[in-house]
């Protein structure tokens, strides 16, 4: 069974951003960028499959400028077999990217489709479902654990109130949150062994797809400062405060 | 006058630096408050490939430049200075082999050691030949089947837990350096003795030991098959070696000058941050000079090394500014942080104990300064 | 233009998740129909009619709606916003698992972008989202004719519950795609939530006095649904084990709320907890330093106040 696994170049995670002084967007300027974390586990996913022998082949892709060749490379580095580099200056919505993604699915036929469940740059936690409903595929979202059994995936969701586990016809479609797997470390010699596999550049118009905005950001700001502490007089003022005030319980 | 830094060398340089911060840093206060040998990182940083990082692939080790190198004992000191101790020590050892010995002795002893299936140590300081190795006492004299090897070796990294060691000994007490052999022996050969770990002022994970020898090596044990050339194989051994401590400077003194930087900006003192003191401002615009400086020497002389380019000087530069950069860095990184910086709660008084050593071994400060002269004086 | 809601609930109640996003269809404006897709949900429409200010409640009672299966839930709404005859503009959904898991499936079906995790309205087509895990608020137009979205609930004030007499339409349309089934699920959670991911964290300090003390802050975080974590003071002193220490040495936090108990707030503990959103101390030494970085700081003897907060949250 072929893997497509796909990944997305974001902002390193412990990095702390800053909104720009004009409101426009998020200083990006030589922010350290990164692999998005739930990709990792995509990855590390995909990467375990073929081990045990259930996956033949895990073909990765990404979305985005020349850079993110270095992420493609990195997942190269991890386990994947080829890259798949769809060029694109633009920054795609998610709906976009499914229906990049949809045309590489068509063309690839993998048996299994592994994402990660959101990217922690917009936090859409979109993309999966939609690829999966374009594509006309079952999705088993926020999966903690995967198991194929025959030609179903059982996979295990992290739910609100616990956990549920779906079976999927297969081919079909996962999105990874956190506990599904400690993603690895690419060793060394796998890093420079990476620089061979194959990597291919495709062009969002040679997909027939054409890249169009469903929403427009109008401004960017930071959150509401930290407002100076106060002392409460008692517990039920405190509860008060935290229910009406902060809005946190 | 160049310094090359590829994008291969910095995509090594990323990922060796997260599995430093994720797997080594959040050890190192253990390792260092317990003494706890960093051997205890064997299995992660041989799975890595960090063991074999300076060897070539044909040895089985993974091949990256010089320059890569460099920077990964940069992340692996920074997240741990003892950790990054115990794995140059390891180099010290199979760089002797590589640069210094036989293709059989090459094929039979780097491939394990690169897997970090087996740990070298290097031994050529004795009690009374510090930076005067020429007046070793240690002596190897020809047996019917190879050599019989006794004397004593002081502060060797690595020696209780390894493998085998490169000994340095004389085949000709009259030679002087020339007359300096060098032998691959078994650890576990019968007659030598490895004392109880040194308590040391810093690197405490990094254990060296004494080592007493009486012990016999086969003839193939030879490093070269030529009495005399050892010497010259330590020399160029710690050609190498002088840039991977100037990379473990550089890194412990990063880590120290980061958390300076972050202490600055968010301790307040009359509600405002001290980082708005220019007294202090001063000592984190020395502290980021001298790291830039110290990294800028560390790296052209790997540039220099990956080029296939003489670098004893620009090496012993970088060793010699590096150590002595530092002590600076991390005087001043603890100075800022007051009191905090005094306990053991936080990483800033490891950091000052751990690059002490740094001045002294691999070549003294004195040293390096007598090398810079000849070669300057040379030209 | 109306307003289609996807109901949040177990085919046996309604969940609060739905009021929030009832309060947020009320910002945007229009006539607002509640969706209640499940298995024997008769109870949970009656429920959804009675909410204020809704004014219709769609039933779509069937076996392939009994978990909320996404593969058939979308279609279904899908097929409602494109033939349903109600011309809705919005499509609404609680952020929850469900709602995420839903919603940018129906959009796709529709041919439309998704806005995620809305907390603010502006409008009929402009919206706030927190974006960098909320370091940074966009706001944001939809260009679409139809705009899905899903809502945080924090964010939006619940509308009552009753006040509301809306008529319950029954829907006779079934999608059962069997792209999945559903196979079991374990709902009740034994365990607490991991520290590092918990969005209530609240720790003891050396003011516990002793591990056993510690079940007075276990009784608090069963009702918030907490996770528990301590200072190094009290790990030091050997009340709790050292897997629950936050702080520099320990573990990193950044729930929602960080409620601190006897703990002194040194600066190692508090590097650990600088990303909370909200920090409640409760400390009985007014100089304690916690109090500096505290949102809410309630200088009492803990003993006293934490059964009070918990029998408060009953």
């Amino acid at each position: 069974m072929k893997v497509l696994v796909t990944v997305k170049r974001v902002i390193d995670y412990n990095v702390k951003v800053r909104v720009k002084a004009d409101h426009s967007g998020v200083d990006l300027s030589n922010v350290k960028m990164a692999l998005n974390p739930f990709c990792e586990i995509a990855v590390e996913e995909a990467v375990r499959l073929k081990e045990a022998g259930t996956a033949t082949e895990v073909v990765v892709v990404s979305i985005g400028p020349a850079a993110v060749q270095e992420q493609i490379r990195a997942v190269l580095a991890l386990g994947a077999d080829r890259g798949i580099h769809i060029e694109t200056e633009a920054d795609p919505e998610p709906l976009s990217v499914a229906k990049l993604l949809a045309k590489v699915v068509a063309a690839e036929r993998p048996g299994l489709v592994i994402l990660g469940k959101q990217a922690i740059d917009a936090d859409n936690n979109q993309t999966g479902q939609m690829l999966a409903a374009l594509t006309g595929m079952g999705q088993g979202t926020f999966a903690s654990a995967v198991k194929v059994e025959g030609d179903e995936l059982l996979v295990t969701r992290e739910v609100d109130g616990g956990l549920q586990t779906l079976g999927l016809r297969l081919p079909a479609i996962v999105t990874t949150d956190l506990r599904l797997n400690e993603p690895r470390y690419a060793t060394l010699p796998n890093i420079m062994k990476a620089k061979k596999k194959p990597l291919e550049v495709r062009a969002p118009a040679a997909l027939g797809v054409e890249l169009r905005a469903y929403s427009q950001v109008l401004k960017v700001e930071p959150p509401a400062d930290r407002r100076g502490g106060i002392k409460v007089a008692s517990v039920e003022e405190l509860v008060d405060k935290l229910k009406n005030e902060a809005k946190v319980i | 006058m160049n310094i090359t830094v590829t994008d291969d060398d910095l995509m090594l340089s990323d990922a060796l630096q997260r599995f430093c911060q994720e797997v080594i840093a959040p050890a190192a206060a253990e390792v260092d408050e317990r003494s706890l040998s960093a051997t205890c990182h064997r299995p992660a940083l041989s799975e890595i490939g960090i063991m074999g990082m300076n060897l070539p692939e044909a040895y089985g080790g993974t091949g990256v430049s010089a320059v890569a190198l460099y920077l990964a004992v940069e992340h692996l000191a920074a997240a741990c200075g003892s950790t990054a101790s115990m794995v140059t020590a390891h180099f010290l050892a199979t760089d002797s082999i590589l640069l210094g010995g036989t293709e059989a002795q090459k094929q039979a002893w780097l491939p394990d050691a690169a897997a970090g299936r087996k740990l070298g140590g290097f031994a050529l300081t004795e009690p009374s030949a510090g930076s005067n190795p020429a007046a070793m006492r240690t002596v190897a004299e020809k047996t019917a089947n190879g050599y019989r090897i006794r004397g004593v070796k002081h502060f060797i990294s690595n020696a209780a837990e390894a493998d085998f060691l490169v000994v340095y000994a004389k085949t000709d007490k009259s030679a002087g350096h020339r007359g300096i052999s060098a032998f691959i022996v078994d650890r576990h050969s019968a007659g030598i003795e490895v004392s109880p770990p040194e308590r040391t002022m810093g690197l405490k994970g990094g254990h060296v030991f004494e080592v007493a020898l009486d012990c016999e090596v086969p003839a193939g044990n030879l490093l070269g098959g030529e009495e005399g050339r050892g010497f010259r194989t330590a020399m160029h051994v710690l050609d190498n070696g002088r840039v991977e401590i100037a990379a473990s400077c550089t890194g412990i003194a990063r880590a120290a000058y980061q958390a300076a930087l972050f202490w600055a900006k968010t301790r307040e003192v009359n509600d405002h941050p001290i980082a708005e003191f220019q007294g202090l401002q001063w000592m984190i615009a020395d502290m980021a000079t001298e790291l830039e400086a110290a990294r800028m020497f560390g790296l052209k002389a790997a540039t220099r090394r990956e080029q296939g380019e003489r670098f004893s000087q620009e090496s012993a530069m970088a060793k010699l500014y590096a150590s002595e950069a530092a002590g600076r860095i991390t005087d001043k990184a603890l100075q800022i942080h007051g009191g905090y910086g005094y306990t053991r709660e936080m990483p800033l008084e490891r950091y000052v104990r751990d690059v002490r050593i740094m001045r002294i071994y691999e070549g003294s400060s004195e040293v390096q300064r007598n090398i810079i002269a000849r070669t300057v004086l040379q030209d | 233009m109306s307003i289609l809601i996807v109901a949040e609930h177990d085919n046996g109640s309604l969940k609060p998740a739905t009021l929030n996003t009832v309060s947020a269809a009320a910002q945007i404006g229009g006539d607002i129909d509640i969706l209640v897709a499940g298995a024997g949900c008769q109870t949970v429409a009656e429920a959804a009619a009675r909410v204020a200010g809704v004014s219709r409640v769609l039933l779509a009672d069937n076996a392939a709606y009994g978990h909320q299966l996404a593969e058939n839930l979308a279609p279904l709404v899908a097929h409602l916003v494109q033939e349903g005859g109600r011309d809705y503009g919005h499509i609404l959904a609680p952020a929850t698992t469900a709602g995420k898991n839903l919603l940018p499936r129906v959009a796709a079906l529709l041919d439309v972008g998704q806005l995620s995790d809305v907390v603010g309205v502006d409008g009929t087509d402009t919206f706030k989202r927190p974006i960098y895990a909320g370091n940074a608020i966009a706001t944001v137009k939809s260009l679409d004719g139809v705009k899905v979205i899903t809502v945080r609930t924090t964010a939006f004030e619940a509308v009552a519950t009753t006040g509301g007499s809306a008529a319950i339409d029954t829907l006779d349309v079934a999608y059962d795609t069997g792209l999945s089934r559903f196979i079991d699920e374990q709902l009740a959670k034994s365990d607490r939530p991991e520290l590092t991911a918990a969005r209530i964290v609240i720790s003891g300090g050396r003011g516990m006095g002793n591990g056993e003390n510690f079940a007075l802050i276990a009784q608090l975080a069963d009702r918030l649904g907490a996770a528990i974590g301590a200072s190094r003071a009290a790990v030091d002193a050997g009340f709790v084990p050292n897997d629950m220490q936050v702080g520099q040495t320990g573990k990193i936090v950044a729930p929602d709320l960080y409620i601190a108990v006897g703990i002194s707030g040194a600066i190692q503990h508090l590097a650990g907890i600088k990303g909370s959103k909200v920090i409640v101390a409760i400390n009985k030494d007014e100089e304690a330093p916690i109090f500096q970085v505290a949102d809410y700081g309630l200088v009492a003897d803990l003993f006293e106040v934490l059964p009070q907060l918990t029998a408060r949250l009953a």
